[in-house]
């Protein structure tokens, strides 16, 4: 049987085993990382924005993507209002001119993106959600990957827009993380998402494979899984910000990651054949069955550290019970470190390490001052977090069986 | 040449796990000299403790030997110097077997001179009481490791200690099987743990705050007749 401190060194090993790799492809890529191909012309693109109730948002996110520093007879935007019940349609119409609007009923995002596909002529098709802002340099970053023939996707660096409460807060760390994660995975050949706010394809292969899959959770990953499946490339440009709103109520991200981890359980099973098979490199060999081993160590993690700190309390009581007095306890003395101090240090500092070296991928400043609370929150609250919706992820895709 | 889609880096792989094992085994390896620093560090405070004790016990004999008194007044310095600081290495000592990790091997020798010095004192406590007409009281306390009660019974010792005056407890663990300990055990007929002796009535199992208030409060009032 193992005792729970060679579970937990078992624990540190994976985590120093990440740590390394990660920060040592960065170092190796260090100087390509936020190098993108120039490109040798500029293709033609339509972006397609689909927009269920986004009266708010929506008139920015399409007057950004007009403001894209790119030729304007090169790009085409098409927006479609998905059965909106407020003015978003109105909104849309007041940009006629410029753009193309299909009014239909409400069937869902992948649906709305695959009746906008059918009428896209151009080179490359991108995607924006109806509550992201674009930075006018983001097109022009990711173009130049596409010209290898054998990359069919491009994501762009995503940020949060505006973080105003406590959750958006700790996303907006967690997305400057991402930023450096999702390049170092690219670099790796396991990118496994081409999310909505910003990833552009190659219309040709998106057309091919019938679109969007209407059906999943998250069509963002599935189709980055079916750019995996036919052997071809996902690429990702650090320098293409795109600004989005995360939610801003820890219910609304509840719900949101729900959706995406769930869909990301499902997405692996689906392309389970990926797994462990040799001819899919890296991302088939290595990451999809190193991201199972994190899930787990997560999910154990969360049920220790929930159970260490219910036995800490009941023991705490107990004792009250026993002496009718809050016992003092000793202070710490040199004697109450141990080795494991040491692997605490280091993750403290690899945690702030990465955070310095993210930010700087991401072209972010530190501003500890206005962002303090953005990073607290997400050295002592995201972890547990993040473990708590892997877990509840996990509870509602075995209960809900085998239903999408 | 193989596609890019269908490559596995086996050398980034490789070159991280051969540096985690580094790290690990480097980590292991200070923590292992770290366990050394902590077992050297008690050991230290103990020799110190130990050498004050044998001066003490030195000079108490020159003093009868030469002078034919009892020195109390030096006995109780000594005695009021040495004991808090016996309860500071007490309190590293539970903090080390807290939140110890390794075996090691010098540790239960240090844990040996630790109790045979608790005992001295012990033996030493009860000499100024007889010599120098002073009352003290005094807690035997034999627990074992892995007991439950014995820890509750630690935790309301603690707290009797630090809330009464003039009260010495001296804690004796069962499972270094020493002669003095094992002594102790057979003379009282010791069965079950805790065992708590007072002013030489021991009492098995646990006791809580009042019923070793009542204890105590018997015992003392016995000595005062």
């Amino acid at each position: 049987m193992l005792s729970i401190d060679q579970v937990y060194l078992g624990i540190f090993t994976i985590m120093i085993f990440s740590s390394v790799m990660w920060l040592s492809l960065y170092t190796a890529n260090k100087r390509i990382i936020n190098n993108d191909p120039e490109p040798s012309r500029l293709p033609s693109v339509t972006f397609i924005v689909p927009a269920y109730n986004e009266e708010e948002n929506i008139a920015d996110t399409i007057q950004a993507l007009l403001d894209q520093n790119y030729p304007k007879d090169k790009l085409d935007i098409i927006a479609i209002n998905d059965g909106s019940e407020d003015s978003t349609l109105e909104i849309l119409r007041s940009f006629k001119d410029r753009i193309s609007i299909i009014d239909k009923e409400n069937t869902g995002k992948a649906n709305s993106m695959n009746q906008a596909l059918k009428k896209v002529e151009t080179e490359i098709v991108g995607c924006m959600d109806g509550d992201s802002f674009p930075d006018p340099e983001m097109l022009r970053s990711m173009v130049g990957y596409l010209e290898n023939n054998d990359v069919k996707g491009v994501s762009p660096a995503i940020k949060v827009h505006n973080p105003k409460t406590w959750p958006q807060k700790i996303i907006w760390a967690e997305y400057v993380y991402q930023v450096f994660l999702r390049k170092v995975f690219s670099l790796f050949n396991s990118q496994y998402v081409l999310p909505g706010p910003g990833s552009i394809y190659d219309t040709k292969f998106m057309k091919e494979n019938g679109g969007w899959d209407e059906k999943t959770l998250t069509e963002d990953m599935e189709i980055a899984f079916r750019v995996i499946e036919q052997k071809k490339l996902l690429k990702n440009s650090t320098n293409a910000y795109v600004y989005t709103i995360s939610p801003a109520t820890l219910r609304g991200l509840f719900r949101q990651r729900i959706r995406w981890y769930k869909g990301y359980i499902n997405n692996f099973i689906k392309y389970k054949h990926i797994v462990f098979n040799r001819e899919y490199g890296n991302i088939g060999v290595f990451f999809l069955p190193f991201t199972v081993v994190w899930i787990f160590l997560l999910m154990f993690l969360i049920t220790h550290m929930s159970y260490r700190i219910i036995d800490r309390i009941i023991g705490f009581y107990y004792e009250l019970a026993l002496t009718d007095f809050w016992i003092q306890y000793p202070n710490l003395t040199i004697q109450s470190l141990t080795y494991f101090h040491i692997f605490y240090t280091l993750f403290v500092v690899v945690g702030i390490g990465t955070l310095l070296i993210s930010l700087k991928v991401s072209g972010e400043k530190l501003e500890l001052r206005k962002r303090k609370l953005n990073y607290l929150l997400f050295l002592w609250v995201y972890a547990m977090l993040f473990a708590a919706f892997w877990v509840a992820a996990v509870i509602s895709r075995i209960r809900g069986g085998k239903k999408w | 040449m193989v596609k890019q889609r269908e490559r596995t880096d086996w050398e980034i792989i490789a070159l991280s796990v051969i540096a985690t094992v580094l790290i690990m085994s480097g980590i292991y390896f200070i923590g292992l000299q770290f366990n050394d620093y902590k077992v050297s560090s008690m050991d230290n405070d103990l020799a110190q403790i130990e050498a004050d004790h044998q001066s003490q016990i030195v000079g108490q004999r020159l003093a009868e030997e030469i002078a034919r008194e009892n020195n109390c007044d030096s006995l109780r310095e000594w005695r009021d110097s040495s004991f808090p600081r016996m309860e500071e290495l007490r309190t590293e000592v539970e903090a080390y077997e807290q939140s110890n990790r390794f075996d090691h091997a010098e540790y239960e020798t240090v844990k040996q001179r630790y109790t045979n010095m608790i005992i001295q004192s012990l033996i030493e406590a009860r000499g100024i009481e007889n010599k120098c007409n002073e009352t003290m009281d005094e807690i035997i306390y034999i627990y074992t490791q892995d007991c439950q009660s014995c820890e509750d019974q630690g935790t309301v010792l603690s707290y009797f200690r630090q809330n009464t005056d003039n009260l010495y407890v001296y804690p004796l663990d069962s499972d270094l099987d020493m002669q003095p300990i094992n002594f102790l055990e057979e003379y009282y007929s010791v069965e079950e743990y805790p065992v708590i002796i007072v002013e030489g009535e021991p009492y098995e199992g646990f006791k809580g705050v009042e019923e070793l208030e009542e204890i105590i409060e018997e015992n003392t009032e016995e000595e005062d007749l």
